[in-house]
């Protein structure tokens, strides 16, 4: 495809994006809470496409197509599991909305840092999350680089796709915080969604005629895809380990929990709650038509991952709609991206900073939070520019090594005795096990690395707060509160 | 019909708030369970589009409606 037309593309939604972030920084304060969480004061129908955007990356249409061109039905399976994970947040969601508002939580660490009365706590949740959070930005980032260099066939190089996102991602968070990410993800949420079914529709409708067409060849030529195991990949192990820990993402995630600070209401928490569960099963129902469409239309290709641009590169897709699909794809990394370096800044600051100089002002706190979305996009981007295979490892590694905080977010709410150092112990074990066995490959019982990383993070929360001190004051004052703001708010 | 009318009973009256979610997390744990375990142990020698793929999405749906009935009981 003609460079010029993919840098029309890009720019026009640039512009676009741009447009929106200035319009939605307006009236922004000067406060923390202002700048990370919008003032607590986003509506619903806003948060409900934040929440989207930043949950599904650019994996969706190419990853999860991938692996439904290489094992079938079950990364249908995977994914609406992963999709159902939300009915965590029915019982979390006004639990992390109440505390945040009653103690001015800016992100998940600081409210386990002082629910556990502990700041090892606060610093190794956010140190912890950062770890595994940066490599994930970076392999985003290389997506966009490794499609926009095949779209223009090598026209546009690598290394100007990775400048362009990483200059997309800075001056949208910088300029206008949590507000302008939101709403420029609003815009790339409804991109994607748009964009995607569109596509999708053209190709099953111009290849097959229509769904039940395109059903009735798989089941003919290609049955296995339509069971589990299925052609293999998708054997009982690897299903367990890929599900489990995405699963747990609504509270393991914390770019996504800090979104349960945002909403203005528990009326609007509903409606990002339902958006996003809509929102959801729609664009993972066209990913999985879409890798289905490739293994009809693009056999024999050895790797999943190549699966989307082969079906770009077909006569039967018009350059216009490879160019949208490429610009959905876009939209969907970066708005991934900006709300993680987002989410990160305000963990480092309010965190990190903020325990080591507790006297530091709230203007220079935020100063320093709004310096640090540009390093850690920076930080994505020399990762990206390295290509190391390590990136891959620790990217891989995210859902398991962030799953690791989940026992101490249930102990948070519904266990009294749960302790700081219970927390820190099976924070610190449960992440170097998952990236021990990450790195070694190391599969006890054929299980993945996500099964055995919440697994020995939960036995270790429980057993180590048998034998330490809980802040039983806390505790006692925190629980009260919410089980009482729960009543009044009619939620269980 | 029959489920959703048994899921809504158990998010009205007057029950214990702990028994609730107890109620909530023993349906959440069996529908879950039974996404990892029908497909495969079931479901895996129909290779049609009324097998695992249909489960699924109705193993999806019935989560959302359950959320669905959870929050509507939110108050502002």
């Amino acid at each position: 495809m003609n460079s010029y037309y993919i840098y029309l593309a890009i720019g026009l939604y640039f512009i676009l994006g741009t447009i929106v972030a200035v319009y939605a920084r307006r009236g922004m304060g000067r406060g923390m809470a202002d700048f990370f969480l919008a003032n607590r004061a986003v509506n619903g129908v806003v948060a409900a496409l934040t929440y989207s955007a930043t949950t599904y990356s650019a994996f969706m249409m190419v990853g999860l197509a991938g692996f439904t061109y290489i094992g079938g039905v079950g990364a249908w399976g995977f994914e609406l599991i992963y999709l159902s994970g939300l009915v965590l947040v029915a019982f979390f969601g006004p639990r992390f909305w109440l505390a945040g508002k009653k103690y001015n939580y800016i992100t998940p660490a600081e409210l386990l840092g002082d629910r556990y009365q502990s700041r090892a706590v606060q610093v190794i949740t956010a140190i912890t999350s950062i770890i595994f959070l940066i490599p994930y930005s970076a392999v985003q980032l290389i997506g966009i680089g490794t499609l926009v260099e095949g779209m223009s066939k090598g026209a546009i190089p690598f290394m100007a796709g990775l400048i362009i996102a990483t200059v997309v991602t800075v001056v949208w968070a910088f300029m206008g915080g949590m507000r302008a990410v939101a709403w420029t993800d609003s815009l790339q949420a409804l991109i994607m969604i748009t964009i995607s079914t569109l596509s999708v529709v053209f190709i099953i409708h111009r290849a097959f005629g229509d769904v039940g067409t395109m059903f009735g060849l798989l089941e003919k030529n290609y049955p296995g895809w339509l069971t589990v195991p299925g052609p293999g990949f998708f054997s009982f192990n690897t299903f367990l380990g890929l599900s489990l820990p995405w699963f747990f993402f609504s509270l393991s995630n914390p770019q996504v929990s800090q979104r349960l600070f945002i909403p203005r209401s528990l009326t609007h928490m509903r409606i990002m709650v339902m958006g996003f569960l809509c929102f959801g099963f729609v664009y993972t129902l066209i990913s999985i038509l879409w890798g289905f469409s490739a293994r009809l239309l693009v056999p024999g290709l050895a790797n999943g991952d190549l699966a989307t641009p082969a079906l770009l590169s077909m006569n039967v897709i018009p350059p216009v709609i490879a160019l949208l699909v490429m610009i959905g794809i876009t939209a969907a990394a970066i708005s991934t991206i900006n709300s993680i370096v987002l989410t990160l800044s305000s963990m480092i600051s309010q965190d990190v900073i903020k325990q080591i100089i507790p006297a530091v002002e709230e203007n220079n706190l935020l100063l320093t939070g709004r310096i640090f979305v540009f390093l850690f996009t920076l930080g994505a981007f020399v990762f990206a520019t390295m290509r190391l295979g390590l990136i891959a490892v620790l990217s891989v590694a995210s859902s398991a090594g962030l799953l690791v905080t989940v026992p101490a977010i249930f102990g948070a709410f519904f266990w009294k005795r749960g302790t700081a150092a219970a927390v820190v112990v099976s924070i610190l074990a449960g992440g170097t096990a998952a990236l021990l066995f990450q790195f070694a490959n190391i599969k006890p019982l054929g299980l993945g690395t996500g099964v055995w990383s919440g697994i020995i993070s939960a036995v270790l929360f429980i057993v180590v707060s048998r034998f330490t001190v809980p802040p039983e004051a806390k505790a006692e004052e925190f629980m009260s509160y919410i089980d009482g703001a729960l009543k009044e708010k009619n939620a269980i | 019909v029959v489920i959703i009318k048994l899921l809504r009973n158990l998010n009205s009256g007057g029950g214990k708030v702990g028994n609730k979610i107890t109620g909530w997390a023993v349906w959440f744990l069996v529908l879950v369970l039974s996404a990892f375990i029908v497909p495969y142990q079931f479901l895996s020698g129909i290779p049609k589009v009324y097998g695992a793929f249909l489960y699924w999405g109705l193993f999806a749906l019935a989560a959302m409606i359950s959320v669905g009935i959870i929050t509507a009981r939110w108050r502002e």
